[in-house]
């Protein structure tokens, strides 16, 4: 009877620990699900605040201040082969 | 009369009781039974007939069921080997109030108001509504109005996010672009790419339902049935962002500089038919674009305006005469400043005289009657089918919405000489300014004509991605008319009206064309307008860059060799260095 009781408790205890094992992994799940959200969505301002950055409007506006020079003539060098010497 | 007996009597009673008796039953049985029949037929009406109707209106009351949105497809351009996004899905902050929970109402007002730069009262209005569970205080917070309001700690404030349609680059390309406004069944394409690709940026929405309670929560513990959104495509521009940029620039220079209304300038690469900017003044803000009054703006010059080009169309009426071989560079005729034809006299511009001339001087000095002669050795009839040939008369299928055809209506009766005559220098027929830079595509591209292409790659929401391929039209011409034809136009730049167009140490061809406006209420053309252009490409043995240049009324100048060129060679120089293609030609030295 006593041993009924035992495997009965055993049980019991296996089964009521899975269960909290479960619903901890479950609310494990759902906080890294949010994270994940959350880094998508700072991911994506991001890339808006990238954009902002790159836009050519923005990077005329403080050429100056970026010291930058505007070039009026391209120079093409003349590319010569390599000569090998003995 | 005998009576009755009183046994008679009480029998007969008993048979009239009884009658009476079956009589009420069957009254009964009949009712319960017609009862019976019209609640099968009722049952039959709701079950079978009106099923659907009735599983929905329950469905409603014990199923709680929310749509849920898919992003809209998002939109970018060449940036180098990079992609610059043109437009995305922002996610702004709304603040809200739940007037119940709100406590120290008139300082919240008066806090709110001073932050979001509203009305106090207005605010204060809202906070006193106990009964609402929910007021809109302000849409799309910057990042310092959120942390203000939450540095006040106020109970009953809080936020919601929700998404917005955002341009980066502002008024770059606008008129490509378009903008997506708010309508009742979600976000939808106003012009532009976002109006015509539409359908395929804008995604499917999704549903998610479940059971609920009488008070209209969710049961947790019922089925839940998703039908998970899908996301829009999206989608790679075949524009690069740096090209885009430089050309609305330099147009944008011009058209202050020499007073123009407007201006559109394109820029393809010939071999792919490739869009890399297409760029039109003035130009809107797709972020504010409610603040436009003028709806003109929205449209796209390039593809919903058409124009009498003017004599740019003479290189085209040229390659047909040296295709049919009626004509070469150096064929002669004598220029005697006027044809005559159905009671009209067509002149030269400025009424000069030229004489005896080559085919080769008649597009150098971009001669009328040179081009009349031509077309009278093709025939109005080849030279009809030419233009449809050209692809005039006919939409390019770009995939931009409000595109026009254009109209060669006027070569459908081949006994009109005069209306041959006037096609032939670019009068009396219309195009848009893409298909007229498609025409001259066909010279730099071995004389085929190629569909112009703004879209690169359509990028699904599963990552895949699907490359849109060239397509060749047809062939117009020999490749060797096309090299001869860039010749003569090389001849154009160095000898004749396309001067100003030249890049110093590459060869760059094309041709001028000052075209009068139409008169839009009556026949005629109107007094001291007109259109300034050029179209051109370079270098001439491989040519990279095919680009159109339209001036809409310039009022300092009064030839496009004076405003169209100019502005065509400063784009030009900025591409074949951008290109870094090197210099063919010795660039003379300035002493």
């Amino acid at each position: 009877m006593l041993g009924v009781l035992l495997v009965v408790f055993v049980i019991g205890g296996g089964y009521l620990y899975s269960v909290n094992q479960s619903a901890v992994q479950g609310y494990h799940m759902r906080t890294l699900e949010k994270e994940i959200g959350k880094l998508k969505q700072d991911n994506a301002n991001l890339k808006i605040a990238e954009a902002d950055l790159r836009s050519l409007y923005r990077i005329e506006s403080v050429e100056g201040d970026l010291q930058m020079e505007k070039v009026d003539t391209a120079v093409y060098f003349e590319e010569r082969g390599s000569v090998a010497l003995k | 009369m005998q009576r009755p007996g009183n046994a008679q009597l009480k029998r007969t009673k008993k048979e009239v009781g009884t009658s009476e008796k079956y009589g009420r039953v069957g009254i009964i049985v009949g009712g319960i039974f017609l009862v019976g029949v019209f609640l099968i037929v009722r049952l039959y009406f709701i079950q079978v007939v009106s099923h659907d109707k009735w599983v929905a209106i329950a469905e409603n009351q014990h199923n709680a069921f929310q749509e849920l949105s898919a992003d809209r497809g998002e939109i970018y351009i060449h940036d180098g080997e990079d992609r610059y996004p043109l437009a995305v899905n922002r996610e702004y902050q709304m603040v809200y109030a739940s007037p119940k929970d709100v406590v120290e109402k008139d300082r919240a007002a008066l806090e709110l108001a001073r932050i979001l730069g509203l009305d106090a009262g207005v605010i204060k209005n809202k906070l006193d509504r106990p009964n609402d569970p929910f007021e809109i205080i302000k849409k799309r917070l910057n990042d310092e109005e959120i942390a203000r309001i939450n540095e006040l700690g106020l109970k009953g404030i809080a936020f919601l996010p929700e998404k917005y349609r955002y341009y980066p680059a502002g008024e770059l390309a606008s008129q490509v672009i378009g903008f997506a406004s708010l309508r009742e069944n979600g976000r939808v394409g106003g012009y532009g790419i976002e109006s015509s690709k539409d359908g395929i940026l804008r995604g499917e929405t999704g549903t998610v339902s479940q059971e609920k309670d009488a008070a209209g929560r969710w049961l947790p513990l019922s089925d839940r049935l998703i039908v998970s959104p899908k996301n829009g495509e999206s989608l790679l521009l075949t524009i690069d962002r740096v090209i885009q940029y430089e050309t609305e620039k330099i147009l944008k220079d011009s058209v202050e500089r020499y007073e123009a209304d407007s201006a559109s300038a394109i820029v393809m690469d010939p071999k792919t038919g490739n869009i890399l900017s297409m760029a039109s003044f003035p130009q809107f803000d797709p972020n504010n674009y409610s603040e436009e009054e003028d709806y003109s703006v929205f449209l796209n010059p390039v593809v919903s305006m058409t124009y009498e080009p003017g004599s740019v169309m003479k290189p085209i009426v040229m390659a047909m005469g040296i295709e049919e071989g009626k004509v070469s560079p150096t064929t002669e005729f004598v220029d005697t400043g006027s044809e005559s034809v159905a009671g009209y006299v067509i002149h030269n511009s400025e009424n000069k005289v030229y004489g005896r001339s080559t085919m080769t001087k008649v597009l150098d000095q971009s001669i009328n009657t040179g081009v009349i002669y031509v077309e009278k050795l093709i025939g109005n009839q080849t030279f009809g089918d030419y233009f449809t040939r050209f692809g005039f008369g006919k939409k390019t299928n770009i995939g931009l919405p409000a595109e026009l055809a254009g109209s060669i209506r006027n070569l459908e009766n081949t006994r009109s000489n005069i209306s041959f005559f006037t096609a032939s220098f670019g009068q009396g027929v219309t195009t848009t300014p893409l298909q007229m830079l498609d025409a001259y595509v066909v010279f730099a591209n071995g004389g085929k004509l190629i569909r112009p292409n703004i879209i690169d790659r359509i990028i699904h929401s599963d990552g895949r991605e699907e490359k849109i391929q060239p397509e060749i039209v047809r062939q117009v011409l020999s490749e060797e008319t096309s090299h001869t034809i860039g010749m003569m136009l090389r001849s154009v730049v160095v000898n004749g009206h396309g001067k100003r167009a030249d890049v110093p140490g590459y060869q760059v061809v094309g041709k001028t064309g000052t075209a009068q406006v139409a008169k839009s209420d009556a026949k005629g053309y109107e007094d001291g307008l007109s259109i300034g252009s050029f179209v051109g490409y370079a270098p001439l043995d491989d040519p990279r860059f095919v680009v159109l240049v339209k001036l809409d009324n310039p009022k300092k100048v009064e030839w496009a060799e004076s405003s169209a060129a100019p502005t065509f060679s400063q784009i030009m120089k900025f591409l074949l260095e951008y290109a870094k293609i090197k210099p063919t030609e010795e660039v003379p030295v300035k002493k």
